[in-house]
Order: structure tokens, then sequence, then C-alpha cells
């Protein structure tokens, strides 16, 4: 049998009003959890589920001390706390059984719940970073309470834990955080996969910490109020790390736990230990009040009817910025166009690593911004995954976060990030929250700068619903483009090229002439420019390119023209995904559906795959199209090798010679 | 004489522009003192003399320099050194007009102005050509040279082209095809100008003096056009190709294409608009009606008649004295053995058996 760890009782007489209030809501918690795993076994209910039957006492005390104006952000095991913060069992139980009337419509269901302040999502860890942003923005936007965000013992493996209990401490953020340590994560034993101890972890940060142990939910409550108030008077993050142990499976029918370990817990059932000190009586009344009220939230639920459609309508595109052409190097144009924001939106605020002054960036496109706009541009360590969960926390409450990321290639750490929570928030609360950061960052090689500095990594991100991949090239505004991204209310990958920022901007003069091409853009945000070097007469190759290639796709299309007499369209989308078809449609239709796209990352299923495989399924294609992009290689250091791997305006020029034959 | 050049600063930078000259031309500077500011994208930093001398700077404040570029030059003496002049690259002359090499080529080759063509984009083939065709009615011909417009562009238009090039009386000044993907081809050095809507215009403008169908297979369409230039009165000549034999008592119509090597037959009549590919043999005494198209290496026999708009593939072979009606389709290989009536298609058979019959030993 294994030892308990020391648990502590309330000592004194219970106060027995607050008792009451206390046992009543840790009833509540307990028979919807039971009532929710029968209607588990009846297979009424969609996908998993957690309970958090024998953990009552932890929340509940907690609780008691936090109000509605507080964010919660919790995680898969978040029904309790959902329910003791929106006091809603009738839309937790809808959402369960996936039905319009719960909180998220049924598109969130068990794990993934948002009412009012309340948040959950399912995965470990990333939720951390988010309740940083949310507190974060709740000091911005001047709004009441703290944030309070759920971790468990298995949490603790999670990076983005320790990246955020730093960002926490260093920026003294309002957040509490609450680890419920019940021993087991999932079905392994924190014996074998937490070194050291729980409560140093926080501390090693300069965070604050305290421990309870116990099941006595008085003893919580009382215990848990000095910290929250410490948090809300503002003095900096605090901790709370709670012994406790979950008396049932981690979901269904995966309980792998022994026996002995579970059961010394059982006398220690926080319901048991409170109904000792209360009246036979008294405990059956309650009993009957949290039936009826649960059979009520039953039936409504299973009256409600599913949501109708399957898939949220696209987000509304944001307004279109009108472009202004300076003729100045993209670096300039991006600067001033921060500037601008900056200015106009006291939504907006600057984060990424070396933003600020002298150093400005490293390519300099903050540069001068963080003296004039002091507090809004802030210069962060090294945690992208933790920075793009904050950006994240930040735009969910309302700000407009535009984050740096210093090499595309580190974009890799912010997946976690993009991938299940940014992009994820609209579509599994039903369209009640919306995610407005922009995230830039640049791409690209031929600088020397390797195998880990010079990635084109767009691909990673195509497909993935709700995120705009947006990339400006030198015939786009970047500054209107970046406008219309921080207007948008999609989260937006801002794909800058490093190449591009010392380039200027081209911009086609009055008579719509830019060098010898004409030129021709659509209307709206996120405009394709199409160019043409024979007056938009047919040609005989559509170039379809974005981003950094568009001057080598355009270099080789004059090569085409001159030296071969083949003349091209090249068409330049700055919105990546998923393609738009208006102006390629035209061009190819004018260059009798031949198409070659051009990119600098690798083709395998790329930006060009995907571009190649719409047009083909539209029927736009005439026969076979052409592909230039990377291989499947690694991207070498040394100039001449570089120059081996990426795609040049001279292998634009041979692949469209061979397709016209 | 010391050279200061524009250093790389950082590796996001190609360029570098002068932000400040510290020092005014032709002053004296030591070693190691700062003459020059220059800025990149990502900052802005000093430019140290790295001799003693005098400063004479080359480039003026604003200018953008490429990293390596020469900045200034330390010599002796306060008079500015005398340099040769650095030749401009050609082809970033100002009002350099730009045209492809096919352009370029075939203004060398017909003495056109260029530059009294250009525009701001690319001169193209095509632009070159159609401004020749157009604007130029009165091409460089020897008199009694006829100017001649094909109608079509495609492989028989090729064929007709390919005698017409050969034939001192004539010159082909362009084609007309409704297919626009044609429109900036040239076939052998010949423009298409345009669509066949073109062809008023063009015979108005007095472009060509004469024209013949391009057309091969598609007899409707060969019809058509003959029928069309005839309304417009335009004259039709014949392209035969020098290796065809022709009887000289035979009769021959208008429009014609007779391929390599056709042989027309002792007092043999050709109706107008007749195509007949390579090797076809019309014998002696044959009569074929107008629009009458033939794959190559058809043999008539003598006295063999063809209707109008007869179409015969390759290979096809007429027993004598027969009769094939008009507006017929008859299959390559087909061997003809009876009169065919008009409006009929007729398929071969293949050869199925071969019958052997002994005749010596």
């Amino acid at each position: 049998m294994d030892e308990l760890p020391a648990l502590e009782r309330a000592s004194g007489p219970s106060p027995r009003p607050l008792l009451e209030s206390l046992y009543e809501r840790m009833l509540l918690i307990r028979r919807f959890e039971e009532r929710v795993l029968s209607f588990f076994s009846e297979g009424s209910l969609y996908g998993t589920t957690h309970a958090c039957i024998g953990q009552e006492a932890v929340s509940v005390g907690l609780f008691s001390h936090l109000g509605p104006q507080d964010v919660v952000f919790s995680n898969h095991r978040c029904h309790g706390h959902y329910l003791l913060h929106q006091d809603d069992p009738e839309g937790l139980l809808a959402e369960l059984m996936g039905r319009a009337t719960g909180p998220c419509a049924g598109r969130g269901g068990s794990q993934h719940l948002h009412r009012g302040n309340f948040f959950s999502n399912g995965v470990q860890g990333g939720i951390v970073p988010n309740a940083l942003g949310l507190a974060m923005a709740g000091g911005l936007l001047e709004k009441p309470g703290i944030a309070v965000v759920f971790l468990g013992d298995g949490t603790l493996g999670e990076g983005q834990v320790y990246e955020s209990f730093n960002l926490a401490s260093l920026w003294r953020l309002p957040v509490l955080f609450v680890v419920e340590n019940n021993f087991w994560a999932q079905s392994t034993s924190s014996k074998v996969q937490l070194a050291g101890e729980i409560a140093d972890r926080p501390r090693a940060f300069g965070i604050p910490t305290e421990v309870i142990a116990s099941h006595d939910v008085l003893l919580t409550c009382e215990r848990s109020g000095p910290v929250v108030q410490a948090v809300r008077r503002g003095e900096g993050p605090r901790a709370l790390v709670f012994h406790t142990f979950r008396l049932c499976s981690h979901s269904r029918s995966d309980d792998a736990r022994p026996e002995s370990c579970i059961a010394p817990w059982r006398s220690h059932d926080p319901l048991l230990l409170a109904s000792k000190e209360l009246d036979p009586a008294w405990l059956e009344a309650a009993e009957s009040r949290v039936d009826e009220r649960l059979a009520r939230a039953e039936q409504s639920a299973l009256a409600a009817p599913f949501a109708e459609e399957p898939v949220l309508p696209p987000i509304p595109l944001p307004r279109s910025s009108p472009e202004v052409w300076s003729g100045e190097r993209v670096v300039q144009v991006l600067n001033r166009a921060l500037r601008g924001l900056l200015e106009e939106d006291p939504r907006v605020l600057l984060l990424g690593e070396d933003l600020v002054d002298p150093y400005g960036g490293a390519f300099k496109v903050t540069r001068g911004l963080s003296g004039d706009f002091p507090g809004r541009v802030l210069a962060t360590p090294l945690s992208e995954a933790a920075l793009t969960g904050v950006a994240s926390g930040l735009a969910l409450r309302g700000m407009r976060p535009i984050l740096e990321i210093m090499f595309g290639d580190f974009l890799t750490l912010c997946v976690d990030q993009l991938v299940n929570y940014v992009s994820k928030f609209r579509g599994m609360y039903d369209g009640r929250a919306s995610c407005p950061l922009v995230l830039r960052t640049p791409m690209g090689g031929r600088r020397g700068y390797g195998p880990t500095h010079s990635q084109t990594l767009d691909r990673l991100l195509m497909g993935v619903p709700d995120l705009r991949l947006v990339a400006p090239s030198v015939l786009h505004d970047p500054g209107a483009l970046l406008r219309e991204a921080v207007d948008d209310e999609a989260p937006v990958l801002f794909l800058e090229n490093k190449l591009m920022y010392t380039r200027p901007v081209r911009c086609a003069d009055p008579e719509g002439y830019l060098g010898p091409w004409r030129a021709r853009r659509t209307a709206g945000p996120y405009p394709t420019v199409t160019l043409s070097l024979v007056d938009f007469s047919t040609s005989k190759v559509t170039l379809a390119t974005y981003g950094g290639m568009v001057e080598i796709a355009m270099e080789a299309a004059e090569t085409l023209l001159i030296e071969h007499e083949v003349a091209c369209e090249v068409v330049v989308p700055s919105w990546l995904n998923p393609p738009r078809f208006q102006a390629l449609e035209d061009s190819l239709s004018r260059c009798r559906g031949r198409l070659v796209t051009v990119e600098e990352g690798i083709g395998v299923a790329g930006w060009g795959a995907e571009v190649i495989s719409s047009c083909c399924e539209r029927g736009l294609l005439r026969g076979a199209a052409g592909r230039v992009a990377a291989p499947c290689a690694v991207i070498p250091t040394a100039l001449p090798l570089e120059s081996g791997v990426l795609p040049d305006s001279a292998g634009v020029v041979q692949e469209v010679l061979r397709q016209i034959g | 004489m010391i050279e200061l050049r524009v250093p790389r600063e950082d590796v996001n930078d190609d360029t570098a522009t002068v932000a400040r000259w510290l020092v005014p031309a032709g002053a004296p500077v030591v070693a190691g003192q700062v003459v020059c500011e220059l800025e990149t994208t990502k900052t802005i930093f000093e430019v140290c003399a790295p001799a003693g001398g005098h400063l004479h700077p080359v480039a003026p404040e604003k200018a953008e320099l490429s990293v390596g570029a020469v900045l200034a030059r330390i010599t002796d003496s306060p008079e500015p050194p005398a340099l040769p002049e650095t030749p401009i690259e050609a082809s970033k002359q100002a009002g350099e007009v730009r045209a492809t090499r096919q352009a370029q080529e075939f203004a060398r080759a017909h003495g056109i102005d260029l530059a009294a063509l250009a525009h701001r984009g690319i001169l193209t083939l095509k632009e070159v050509q159609a401004a020749a065709g157009l604007r130029k009615p009165h091409w460089q011909t020897p008199p009694g040279v006829r100017r001649v417009l094909v109608l079509g562009a495609g492989v028989a238009a090729m064929q007709v082209l390919d005698i017409l090039l050969h034939d001192r009386e004539v010159l082909p000044v362009g084609c007309l095809d409704d297919d626009t993907s044609l429109h900036k081809v040239s076939l052998f050095g010949v423009p298409v100008l345009g669509g066949l809507d073109c062809l008023e215009e063009l015979w108005r403008d007095g472009v060509f003096d004469a024209a013949i169908v391009g057309i091969g297979t598609n007899v409707p369409v060969r019809a058509a056009m003959y029928r069309r230039l005839r309304d417009l009165g335009i004259p039709l000549v014949n392209a035969i190709d020098p290796s065809a034999r022709i009887n000289r008592q035979a009769l021959l119509g208008q429009g014609l294409v007779l391929c390599a090597f056709v042989h027309v037959g002792v007092a043999a009549t050709l109706g107008d608009n007749c195509f007949l590919a390579a090797h076809s043999n019309i014998d002696h005494h044959c009569t074929l009606g107008r629009h009458v198209v033939m794959g190559p290496g058809c043999l008539l026999s003598g006295t063999v008649t063809v209707g109008d708009e007869t179409l015969f593939g390759s290979g096809v072979i007429v027993q004598p004295g027969l009769e094939v009606g008009a507006r017929c389709r008859v299959a390559s290989g087909s061997v003809i053995l009876r009169d065919i009536p008009a409006e009929h298609a007729v398929k071969m058979r293949p050869p199925t058996e071969v019958v052997m019959v002994k005749t010596g030993g």
C-alpha cells in the first residue's frame, strides 16, 4: 500500500454556512461527473471525457475566491472548473452531448470550452502562455481580474510551462499558476516522470509558491485566499501546488493504477470528509436539489438540436488598406507601417527577440520604435513557443499583438501554438472567440546563413484551418498588407523574405507600367498582382510565384522573351492559402492553360503543388504543368553550394522551355 | 593613389548609401581619420581613411553604392586626380530600345527602325512584323513579283509557304489564322498577321497582290475561303513545287497547291483550289473538280474523274476510267475498283489474305 502524503485538516469548529455552500458545489461537480460517466457508458456522449472525481476540494476551495471578472484557462480535466466559474451545468451537458445549446455548440466538447472569461484546451502546456497573454491584455485594457491557469503534474514535462514561468515573473503578470498534482499523468506515476520537487519549479523563477496538501475543502478555501489576494493586489505571479488524487480513471477504462495506491485515498474523499461535519437532513436536501438541477439539465440537453453547419463560415476579410508607393525599401515601409499602427491603434503591441533600440531587431524592421512607444515594443526572452502563446492570449482578449520571430526557421517552435491554439480557438469555440494576432517572420536563403537560418518553411503551415498565410513581395505595398493583417479577425502568418528587406518596393506608374511590364492588381485586401510583358495579349506560360521569388521570376520572364520570344505572365498573390483563383484563372486563359509555379521552399507538398492541383481540379490547365522549387535537401552554408540548391532564374527559364517543348 | 572602397558591414546589405562626407573634397586627411558615414538598412557606420593624403570623394552624398565600389581616392595632391571616365553600360543607356533577339534580327534584315516602333515595354517579333506588314504595304519587291497572302497558318500553310518561298515570282508577305495562339508565330520568317477578319482591311490597304488557301484536309473550310477570296475579287496564285512534272497540255485552275513530285499527265484537267500532296499521280486524261484534296502518294490511273470537294487519304489507288463523285471521302490505302457515287465514304478493308498463283517453273 502506497503511503499518503501528509494531508492537512482545518482546525477548530467548522463555519456551518460556508461548509454547506462549499459542499453543495462539490456535490454538483461529483454528481455531474457521475452522470457524465454513465452517459458515456450508454454512448450518448461524443468524444472522451476526463472526470475530476476526488479532486473537488481543490477547485471548490480555490474558486470561492474567484469571480466572473477573473480569467480562467483550464485543461482537459476542466468540467469542475467550468461549473464553478460559469455555474452552467445545463450548457456543459449539452456541449458534451454535442448539442447546439452548448457553449461551443458541440464543436469543442469536453476539453474545449469557452464561455465568458472561461477557456479550456485539451493539449498540455500551451494554455499556460495563453493565460499570460490574457492577464497581460487585462492589464493593458484596464480590465479587472486576474488570470488563473490550471496545470497537472504531467504538464510539468512541457517546455512552454517554464518559458511562461520566466515571462510571468519577468513581467510581473497577474497570473496564478495552479498545479493540481494528482500524482499520475494518465497512467504514469509522477515518480517516473518528475525529478525534483514541483514547488521548486516556479520558485526557481522567483514565483512565490505555496503547497497545499489537503482534501479538506475548508482548508483549501482558507489557504488559497491570501494567494489569490496577493495576485489581485498586483504583487506579481504566484503558484499554488495542490496535492490531490483522482478517484476515477484518467478518461474512461484507462486506469492502470494499482488499487493499492488508490485505496488509501478513498477515506480522504473530500465529500466524505465534509459530509461528516454536516447534518444528514441537510445533506439529503442538498442531494435532491442537485439531482433536480441535473435532471433538468439532462432533459433540456437531450431536447436540444445539433448545430446545423459542420463548418463555420469563413472569417470575413479585413478592410482593404490603401497602397502608398514611396519607392522606399521594404524594411523602411514595414517600419513606417508599424509606427503608424502603434500611433493609431492602442491595441497594437510589438513583441519579439531583440526588437528594442539600439539594435532594433535582427533585420531592423522595428528600429526607432521602442523609444517612441515605451512599453509597447517588448524585447523578449528566447521563448518562441510561449511568445506565440502570449500573443495568442493577448489577441483572445482584444489586443492586436504583432509578434516577430527572428528567423522563419524558428517557426517550428511556434507550430504547437499556431496549430492547436491560435488557429483553433475560433473553430472549437463555435466562432465565439477570435485570435487576431500577426506573426511576422523572415524566410529564405541566399545569405549564407546555412541549414537552420535559410529555409522557406511556409508549406509546413499551409492548410491549417483559419490560419492565413500572407506574403508581401516587392510588387505589393508591404505596409498596406501589414495593416490589413492587423485589421484581420483571423490570425495571420506574415511571411517576409529576408532578401527583400533591402529591395525597394516597385510600384506601377499611373499608366500601369512597371519598367517594361504592365501591371494589374485585384481589388480588395491581400491583392494579387499580375504582370505582362506583352500588354496582356496572349502569352505562352503563366508563372505563378510569391514573396522573395518574384524578382527571380521576372528576370526569367524577361530572358524568355528576349532570348526565346516566349512571353510569360507573372502572377503574384499575397495570400497563399488556400489559393485564390481570380487572377490565376484570368492569366491562364490568356496563356492557354500552361502553368509553371516558382517557389523558394521545397517542392514536395508545397505551395506550387497545391496551386497546380487546384488549378487542375478546376480544369484550368491544358496538360502538364511545371514546378520550380528547392529539392528535398538541407541548405548548405557555402555560397556556391547554397546556390546549387535554391531555385534561380536560369532554372525557371529551363522549366518554361521544357514545358512548351 | 589609394582607393577607399565600400566595406561589407553586415550580411544583409549588398549596398550602402553615403550619408555624409566629413571632410571637404581635396582636404588633407590622416590615416585613421573618420572621413565618411555610410548607411545600410541596419545601421550607420563610419569609414576611416586607410592612409594620409588628400581625399577626393568619388560618390556624392545620398549616392547608393555596391559593396566594394570606390568611395573616394586619396592622393598626394589637393587637385582631383585625372581619371578616365567610366564607360556606361550599353544596356543601361537612357532611351535604349529594348527588343527581343528575333525582333532585332528581323528589323535588321528588313531595314526597320526599331526606335520608330519603341514603346515602354520590350518590342517583340510579332509587333515588329505586324508593324512592318501593316504599316508598310509596299514591300521592296522587284517588278513583276507578286506579294501573296496565305489563308491559314497551320501545317498545310507551311507546305504552301515552302513552295512559295522557292518561287522567285512571288513573295509571301503574311498568313492569317483565327487561332490566336499562332499570332505571335512566324512561319519561315513570314508573320502571322492576325485573324481572317483582317483580310478585307489588308486587301484594302494594298498589303498583298494575290492570295492562296493554306488549308488542307478540312475541305469545307478550304472551299469557303476560296469563295470568300473570289467574292472580294482577290486573285489566286498557284503554288507548284519546282519538282512537279506537269504536262504542257494539262489544264490548270487557280489557287492550286501541287507539292513535290506531283505528276499531272497528258491532257489532264485540275479544277480551282485543289491541294495535291507530294508524290500524287494524276494520270493522262483525268479530270479533277474544284477543291479536291489528296494525301501523299495517291495514284489515279488514266481517264479517272473526281467530283468537287472530294477528299482522298494517302496512297489511294483508282483503276482506269472510273468516276468518284463529289464530296466523297476515301480512306487511305483504298483501292477503287468501281465507280463511287457522290457523297459516299469509302472505308478501307485491310487485306486479310494473300492470294498466290504460280506463274513459272
